[in-house]
């Protein structure tokens, strides 16, 4: 009798545990791959947001950060190949997206279902960039405004300010006065990346292919950027990157000591001075590119879209876990409040409770950084990134075009121009 | 070997039922044994060696999307001055780690091996330390010691011998190739001289009192005695050497970030073969070159056993 009260208190304890154990939900594994560590913590900080609103639904998002970008689309494109392997969700960097949507038979889903909705407060230059067929493959991170970090210490022993170098002519003439004051560059030129040049180029509304896929790299209009280059060069008023572009050590360590003048990027460089150049802080004004003439343009073309493979199992929560990461208004606010981006959705650029707030970006920079974006938008020009020839032909002007044409010089820019363009039009 | 020891292992009585059962174990045995280099060999090497050759004939664009070309890609291959560049400088590369790393590490295992040496097991240890460092962390160092800058450590000695600060990684091929060659010697010179040392120890010390009666001096034993009973080694770490400078990697990738070698200065056949497919995605051409890179390691390696008798007595 008491081996059978004992046996009925057990079983009823356990039984009064059994709806406790099914309020708490299974929590469902996704993988996440990036090539760029901060996106890892933006989307960790997302999932957590996630488990917060959504108990009845978790999520254990597992990141895994590749420490190139080769590197993680290598693995990417061997894992879509072989049909096993790959992660649910994944960075995809702009320059590498149109080779995974070659063919019929592409890798990720359709986006549509949670980007059209939505898609009237966002820049849609940048947006379609990732649109194939009238489908969306993946959600940019940011708007890649192009901008000029100046380091004022450096301008103001030259008596130059940030606000009168509108024109790139205005910036060869002051080099002038900061060479002879400082003994230093006004500006640094990459060769062996090419976003630099590429920036450069799409301000005169020019690409390395039309919207037709028809090669244009050898357009008079990108020559004539690689001459004037070269002129800054030969006056000593531009130097070319050490360490070949602007994501090596080298070059982190050059203009921390204060090496030269200014550089050119899209926005989301803020983040390379913040970690790797503290001792600038203060010193670094952000301002926008410098124009050729009254017809240029801000050439905006992203730089990493979020996908979803067609490996994920859990497909819709992972398009919903998405939205609420980059699509939503608080997330796009996150990009900027986590990763320092140019969010795309625009119907929160006058929000100032989220671009006038505390962060490391605005300790850094200053306060007024997303003005100046804000002052471009009339101005920004899609370009043709995504164009399937797009991969080969960044890396035939990161390997070898910059490097001919500004560090060996044995042939003109116009020659080293066509024969990269003659090799991109016999694929 | 294996026949024998199955043998010896099967009790008589079983030996006996297996025999009944028309299984001739000392016949099967060998197959048995050498069964697991057999699966792994044709799942590892055979199966994809079969695959890469199949992809060579195609053109594949995005993740599936697969024309066959015949051998227009093969076609392509000899037109492209790339792949010259490649070859070049892997030969170059190959010749320089074979000159410093069995030269420099004869040398050096000689006088590491002379008992008078002081703290000679201390350089031994410093010396063979670089081989347990990745190669992607002594990329690193060996960029910033390449470094453009004038306060950059090779300039820095550059500028003490009265020379000009240099690109060395953005300039020629002849300086790439040497930026490529210290940083791989730098990590193998020590394993080299491992092998060296071993071979030293195994030749008998009365060859070298013989020697020294007759009157040889130190470079006489050197040469008659030491270089004639190294052989063996010398012909391992040639033919080692040579394989793996032709297909080196590594070195060319961390050196120049993501293996972006300007205008291919630093670019060797491995490397070319993994840009091609992973930066401009031209996975059946990449195909190509490394079937075509197979069939020449392939005949170097017989070339070698052919000519440096590799595997036979004396």
């Amino acid at each position: 009798m008491k081996r059978f009260l004992v046996i009925l208190l057990t079983v009823c304890m356990l039984s009064a545990l059994i709806p406790a154990m099914s309020v708490a939900a299974e929590p469902t594994d996704l993988t996440f791959w990036t090539y760029v560590e901060l996106h890892s913590e933006f989307f960790e900080d997302a999932a957590a947001r996630w488990n917060e609103m959504h108990p009845d639904e978790p999520i254990n998002l597992k990141c895994e950060s590749y420490p190139t970008v080769d590197d993680m689309h290598s693995k990417l494109l061997i894992t879509l190949q072989s049909g096993q392997g790959a992660p649910d969700i994944v960075d995809v960097n702009v320059a590498k997206f149109s080779n995974f949507v070659r063919g019929e038979d592409i890798g990720f889903i359709p986006l549509n279902d949670i980007i059209e909705p939505e898609k009237d407060a966002f820049l849609e230059a940048v947006l379609d960039i990732y649109k194939k067929n009238d489908i969306y493959y993946a959600i940019e991170y940011h708007v890649g405004a192009p901008v000029i970090f100046y380091n004022t210490e450096i301008l103001d022993a030259a008596g130059v300010k940030v606000e009168d170098l509108v024109y790139w002519s205005d910036v060869a003439e002051a080099g002038k006065k900061v060479l002879e004051a400082t003994g230093k560059p006004i500006i640094t030129f990459e060769i062996a990346d090419s976003w630099c040049y590429y920036i450069m180029c799409g301000e005169k509304k020019s690409d390395w292919m039309d919207r037709d896929g028809n090669v244009i790299m050898d357009n008079q209009a990108n020559a004539d950027v690689l001459h004037f280059m070269l002129d800054m060069i030969d006056a000593g008023t531009a130097i070319t990157t050490p360490g070949g572009g602007f994501h090596t050590e080298e070059y982190y360590g050059f203009m921390g000591q204060g090496g030269a003048a200014s550089m050119l990027l899209p926005l989301w460089y803020m983040d390379r001075f913040t970690n790797f150049m503290p001792e600038l802080k203060g010193k670094i004004q952000i301002a926008p590119i410098p124009k050729w003439d009254d017809e240029s343009v801000a050439p905006v073309f992203g730089g990493t879209g979020t996908c979803i493979t067609t490996q994920c199992k859990a497909q819709d929560l992972a398009k919903r876990f998405l939205y609420e990461a980059k699509i939503s208004k608080t997330g796009s606010g996150n990009i900027w409040t986590v990763l320092g981006f140019d969010p795309l959705r625009m119907d929160i650029w006058d929000d100032d409770s989220i671009f006038k707030a505390d962060n490391v970006f605005t300790d850094y920079y200053g306060k007024e950084i997303f003005d100046i974006i804000t002052g471009m938008k009339d101005d920004f020009y899609p370009t043709n990134v995504t164009d399937p020839l797009f991969p080969a032909a960044n890396t035939l002007v990161a390997n070898e075009v910059l490097f001919k044409a500004l560090a060996e010089r044995n042939q003109t820019p116009e020659e080293i121009l066509k024969e990269a363009a003659d090799e991109l039009r016999s694929y | 070997m294996g026949g024998v020891g199955v043998s010896l292992m099967l009790t008589g009585r079983k030996r006996g039922a297996a025999e009944r059962h028309g299984i001739n174990t000392m016949r099967i045995a060998p197959y048995l044994f050498t069964l697991p280099f057999v699966i792994s060999f044709c799942l590892f090497f055979a199966y994809p060696l079969g695959y890469m050759v199949m992809m060579s004939l195609e053109n594949i664009e995005g993740i599936s999307s697969v024309t066959f070309v015949g051998m227009k890609n093969y076609v392509r291959l000899f037109g492209d001055a790339r792949v010259m560049n490649a070859v070049r400088n892997s030969v170059m590369f190959t010749a320089g780690i074979l000159v410093l790393n069995v030269v420099l590490a004869l040398l050096l295992a000689v006088v590491l091996n002379n008992r008078q040496t002081p703290l000679r097991n201390m350089f031994r240890s410093a010396l063979y330390l670089p081989a347990l460092t990745s190669i992607i962390v002594a990329g690193i160092y060996f960029r910033l010691f390449f470094g453009s800058g004038d306060r950059t450590p090779l300039n820095s000695v550059m500028s003490f011998l009265g020379f000009g600060p240099k690109a060395w990684l953005f300039d020629t091929v002849y300086t790439g190739v040497f930026a490529l060659v210290i940083t791989s010697t730098w990590r193998w010179l020590g394993t080299n001289l491992i092998y060296f040392l071993c071979g030293l120890q195994s030749i008998p010390q009365e060859l070298y009192e013989a020697a020294e009666i007759d009157g040889a001096g130190p470079l006489q034993r050197l040469i008659y005695v030491t270089i004639p009973g190294l052989r063996p080694m010398i012909v391992f770490v040639v033919t080692v050497l040579t394989y793996g400078g032709l297909r080196m990697f590594g070195e060319s990738y961390v050196l120049w970030t993501n293996g972006n070698t300007p205008n291919n200065i630093g670019i060797t056949i491995v490397l070319y073969i993994y840009k091609t497919a992973f930066a401009r995605y031209q996975t059946g051409y990449a195909a190509a070159m490394s079937t075509l890179l197979f069939v020449v390691l392939f005949f170097i390696n017989l070339l070698y056993i052919r000519f440096l008798k590799i595997g036979k007595e004396g």
